[in-house]
């Protein structure tokens, strides 16, 4: 049964697998901090707390548009679908954020130095 | 009186991350675990009364694209900082310590920005995926408290008490 259920397993998946068997423990939690996705992957609670945190947005969404969400062919961000833009490598995306990132910083919250307000404190430590 | 509530500033990748993030919840595709993290950030906020601010140069370059729908979710969850006095005299010194100047700035945030009430000053803990960012902080962290506290101690208040922000990952943050 358990033969029968790894055998449907991808081949390279397999591969990788018998790789991560040879790590000690501190190559596994090196590993996990390079793919945080692997701690994830082990976290009911995390899925939860994702499904959680999605529902959230599709609700406020659905409040903000009157109850129409965008499908995959709608146009996303630079003039790219959903669908284009997350089959897009992620140098491609990182790329376009550069873009973005770098666009002119001066808008609607002004730049200037402010005087704090009679009985400000400093933030919670 | 109850004490200021805590403040996460989120650096520039997890604006993205958010916003990638809520774009992928909207048509139901599988989040990556960065955009996983930037989401369950602002829900634990949320959960925990913490407040979630942005910067004003990031708020600006927003604001260029707030056609977007993922860009008015996620600025309807943060709150966006001002400048506070003394912020370019500390942002000089921050630059002296090899911090580049949009990361001199963003930790300026941290120490001499103010909320859109003008009433806290600081942040409790700049969020970053940037772990080098963190790193040069921490390698730093001892001389920055003496030229803070060298360049505070004449102030008045609330000056006098700035402080340095702690900085982490997501990922600490959502263990704690």
């Amino acid at each position: 049964m358990i033969m029968a259920k790894v055998m449907t397993i991808p081949p390279h998946v397999r591969r990788l697998a018998q790789v991560l068997r040879r790590l000690t423990p501190k190559e596994m939690s090196q590993l996990v901090q390079l793919v945080p996705e692997l701690e994830r992957a082990r976290s009911p609670e995390v899925l939860e707390e994702e499904r959680e945190a999605m529902a959230y947005f599709r609700r406020a969404a659905l409040e903000l548009t009157g109850g129409k969400l965008p499908s995959r062919q709608d146009e996303f961000i630079e003039g790219l679908t959903y669908e284009a833009y997350f089959a897009l490598p992620e140098g491609e995306q990182d790329a376009l954020w550069e873009r973005i990132f770098a666009e002119r910083e001066t808008g609607p919250h002004d730049l200037e130095e402010h005087n704090a307000r009679p009985g400000a404190r400093v933030a919670a430590g | 009186m109850p004490g200021p509530a805590p403040v996460w500033l989120l650096d520039k990748n997890l604006v993205r991350k958010a916003i990638e993030g809520i774009g992928a919840s909207l048509i139901a595709a599988p989040l990556t675990g960065q955009q996983s993290m930037a989401l369950r950030l602002l829900m634990r906020s949320r959960r925990a009364g913490i407040r979630v601010m942005i910067t004003p140069e990031i708020a600006n370059i927003l604001s260029h694209h707030s056609d977007l729908l993922e860009v008015q979710l996620f600025l309807a969850e943060v709150e966006v900082m001002r400048r506070g006095r003394y912020f370019n005299r500390w942002a000089r010194r921050l630059r002296d310590h090899g911090f580049t100047p949009e990361d001199a700035k963003v930790l300026c945030y941290g120490t001499f920005g103010l909320d859109p009430t003008g009433l806290v000053l600081g942040v409790t803990v700049v969020v970053t995926f940037d772990r080098s960012f963190i790193n040069n902080f921490e390698a730093h962290r001892e001389a920055l408290l003496r030229r803070l506290k060298a360049m505070t101690a004449q102030m008045r208040p609330p000056y006098h008490e700035a402080k340095l922000p702690e900085m982490a990952t997501p990922e600490r943050i959502l263990q704690k």
